[in-house]
């Protein structure tokens, strides 16, 4: 049995472990495009500033894959995949066989259309090899322009604000990370930002670069006509599914590619996972692209499981993320922006730096946005994704209690089934020996 | 036990048979007794390696008794039988010890490592929380496992107070020991961008290098039982790292109540087994005949 794996990512990884706990016999190979061993990819940002050691980047280290027992082709392109044949179509014209394929190719930068593209200082930042890029042309650079406020964009302004750059956030909607924040938060968010000196333009976009003659960035027009001076621009719009090898297959392709609850495409033998996909969104109840590391992982597990024989099924994911900004520390879960009208119960405390948001829809918890405190946030988490009924006892508990308190009440009510021996009885009976 | 049943019988029956014949009176019956005596020491050695993790409920350390019954077996009780004896017909016994005691148990770990994989197939060890039975160490001033656990991490932490990896909290009027659980297919370990956070293949716990640690709050964000507490100062997120290092773990060793406990896959069954022959009455009843 042949296991061909394209992309040296978390998904990819999650696929190699996988396979290896149900056959420890069969040949695994991943092919990767990139030079390096499978590294933290949102950790370019961190290294990109100076406060992560090259050493430290890695995801798995060079044991792992040894240990794996891993054929590991670096530096190596997929053309296509020939899905008759049963195929890989490298770059330079070779072909690999496989019993069983496993596409993660992740996402590529998506960049619109603007003139001036071309110019030296103009970079996407998803690799890492975009972050060596603009380190070395940060060192002469004074001033940044991030274009989009998203997560990347984010991820740029801690990366070059670790550098002491003066940077300049343009983003057409009304705030950064518009997609997960409200406006609430997105104030307190535009507070921090700009307390650490970075500017930011909402509502405006791009309309052109400008040139020096050495071909270097001198400038960007925004669409007000305002001429905003730079040495670099971060182009951090979004990014979408790199589908450019399953563009003249059969795979079916939709906005990802699509795949069934075992996470395998189309084709008979051929899975797909990670930023790629289009998995199952249990909140929104449909398929969906959702670029989240954890679910890359979910995704990979569960795909690798099928692929060596043992079925496994995709329960689903949510869009939900972590992230600290300067001291700031964003927790995003689920649906997370409401309109009125659309049925969903929303409780709210704000504090002077703080920020707590719920979101409930019969009585379930489907949505959660926390700034600053983000203690123990998984026990959100774990709420959503079990679609636990709540009381409304519960609910201002969860809302301005401590979550431990919570945990502590959940416990103590539960048959003490997971824990210990006692299974099936509740705390009260195990003391009290009432049965 | 019937093994150990009828190696007592044959053992018995030989030495007598010895007596009769050789004719050499008292020394011979002693000597006799002694053998009888031993055959029941290999017996009950034999017998506390299938039972052992039972005995070892509470202050488990299995891997210390295997090693010290084993070298039993292995060391002491042939040399010593054979000096004393020198005769064909008790052989027999220490030959049937020494082919079945390999069986049990086929390889004694040579190092720690070696130790603690084998424990990790073997016991999973695991600290888990007996419900109902923590006080919070009302009399002892406050909770001993949070104190252990601070002493034991303290090395970790230079910038700030250690932080304890064990939190107790009230519910219900019950005390809720909440800690890590070791999960199979642990959440933080999936959300980790960074992989510090990763199942140890020597250890089988989810380990973390903090060295590694990012904080960005993912395995936070993951965890459903909130056993990741955010260090803000030292921005790194710390959990309970199983104190691989330890034998008992300083929280096990700590909890006089016996609500944390260290445990694994046996133990658990046999306690699981216990409660409900409890139940049944069966062990008032073999107590009750036993001690008459």
């Amino acid at each position: 049995m042949r296991y061909v794996i394209i992309g040296n990512s978390y998904a990819g990884i999650s696929t190699v472990e996988a396979i290896r706990n149900l056959d420890k016999e069969g040949e695994i190979i991943i092919i990767s495009e990139e030079p390096y061993l499978a590294y933290g990819r949102p950790l370019i940002s961190y290294w990109m500033g100076g406060d992560w050691e090259t050493k430290h980047m890695y995801y798995r280290d060079k044991a792992f894959y040894d240990t794996m027992n891993v054929n590991l082709r670096l530096s190596t392109k997929v053309k296509t995949i020939d899905t008759k044949k049963k195929e890989v179509v490298l770059e330079n014209g070779s072909r690999l066989g496989f019993d069983k394929l496993f596409i993660s190719t992740g996402g590529t930068p998506f960049v619109p259309p603007t003139k001036g593209l071309e110019f030296a200082g103009v970079s996407p930042l998803t690799t890492w090899g975009h972050a060596e890029n603009l380190q070395r042309l940060g060192k002469n650079a004074k001033r940044v322009i991030v274009i989009g406020g998203g997560l990347i964009g984010l991820s740029a302004v801690k990366g070059f604000g670790a550098m002491k750059k003066d940077i300049t956030i343009i983003e057409l909607s009304q705030r950064v990370l518009g997609l997960a924040l409200d406006e609430d938060a997105g104030e307190l968010i535009h507070a921090e930002l700009n307390k650490k000196g970075v500017k930011i333009r909402t509502g405006r976009t791009v309309k052109e670069i400008l040139g020096n003659d050495k071909n270097e960035v001198r400038a960007v027009i925004l669409d007000n006509g305002e001429e905003l001076f730079c040495e670099l621009v971060v182009m951090a719009i979004g990014v979408r599914p790199n589908t450019e090898i399953v563009k003249d297959t059969d795979i079916k392709v939709n906005r990802g590619i699509v795949v069934d609850s075992r996470m395998e495409t189309s084709v008979k033998d051929i899975y797909a996972g990670g930023d790629v996909v289009e998995a199952y969104d249990f909140i929104n109840k449909d398929n969906r692209v959702l670029a989240i590391l954890p679910l890359a992982f979910e995704q990979g597990r569960v795909a690798g499981s099928n692929m060596a024989g043992r079925e496994r099924i995709y329960a689903g994911g949510m869009g939900l993320n972590s992230f600290p900004l300067f001291g700031t520390a964003i927790m995003t879960m689920g649906i997370t922006i409401t309109k009125e009208g659309d049925g969903l119960e929303v409780m709210k405390t704000k504090g002077k730096d703080t920020y707590k948001k719920l979101v409930f829809r019969d009585n379930v918890l489907v949505g959660v946005i926390m700034i600053k405190d983000t203690n123990y946030g998984g026990i959100y988490t774990s709420l959503i994704t079990k679609q636990v009924k709540l009381t409304d006892a519960e609910k201002q508990m969860l809302l301005d209690g401590n979550l431990l308190d919570f945990e502590a009440q959940r416990e103590s009510n539960m048959p003490w089934s997971s824990m210990n021996w006692v299974m099936q009885r509740p705390i009260k009976e195990h003391v009290t020996g009432v049965r | 036990m019937p093994i150990k049943k009828g190696e007592r019988q044959k053992a018995k029956g030989k030495g007598q048979s010895k007596i009769k014949g050789q004719g050499s009176g008292v020394k011979g019956q002693n000597r006799v007794k002694g053998k009888g005596v031993r055959v029941e020491g290999q017996g009950k050695s034999k017998i506390k390696k299938t039972k052992k993790p039972v005995r070892s409920a509470r202050k488990l350390k299995p891997s210390q008794k295997t090693k010290l019954t084993k070298k039993a077996a292995k060391a002491r009780l042939p040399k010593k039988a054979v000096g004393v004896v020198k005769k064909k017909v008790v052989k027999k016994p220490v030959k049937a010890v020494k082919k079945t005691a390999p069986k049990a148990s086929p390889a004694v770990p040579e190092t720690r490592a070696d130790m603690l994989s084998s424990m990790v197939h073997e016991f999973k060890r695991d600290i888990m929380v007996v419900p109902g039975k923590c006080n919070a160490c009302a009399d002892r001033g406050g909770p001993q496992c949070v104190e252990a656990c601070k002493k034991a991490v303290a090395y970790q932490h230079t910038e700030i107070e250690p932080i304890s990896r064990i939190i107790i909290k009230k519910a219900s009027g019950f005390n809720i020991p909440l800690l890590c659980h070791n999960c199979e297919e642990a959440p933080c370990m999936t959300a980790c961008l960074t992989g510090t956070r990763r199942r140890l293949a020597e250890t089988g716990w989810v380990e973390t290098d903090y060295d590694r640690c990012v904080g960005c709050w993912m395995c936070v964000m993951a965890c459903p039982f909130g056993a990741i507490t955010r260090s803000e100062v030292e921005h790194v997120a710390r959990k309970c790292d199983g104190c691989t290092s330890y034998k008992t773990a300083p929280c096990v060793a700590a909890c006089k109540p016996g609500a944390i406990v260290q445990t694994g896959a046996y133990l658990y069954d046999y306690n699981k087994r216990k409660e409900y022959a409890e139940r049944l009455g069966y062990q008032q009843h073999l107590l009750g005949a036993r001690r008459g």
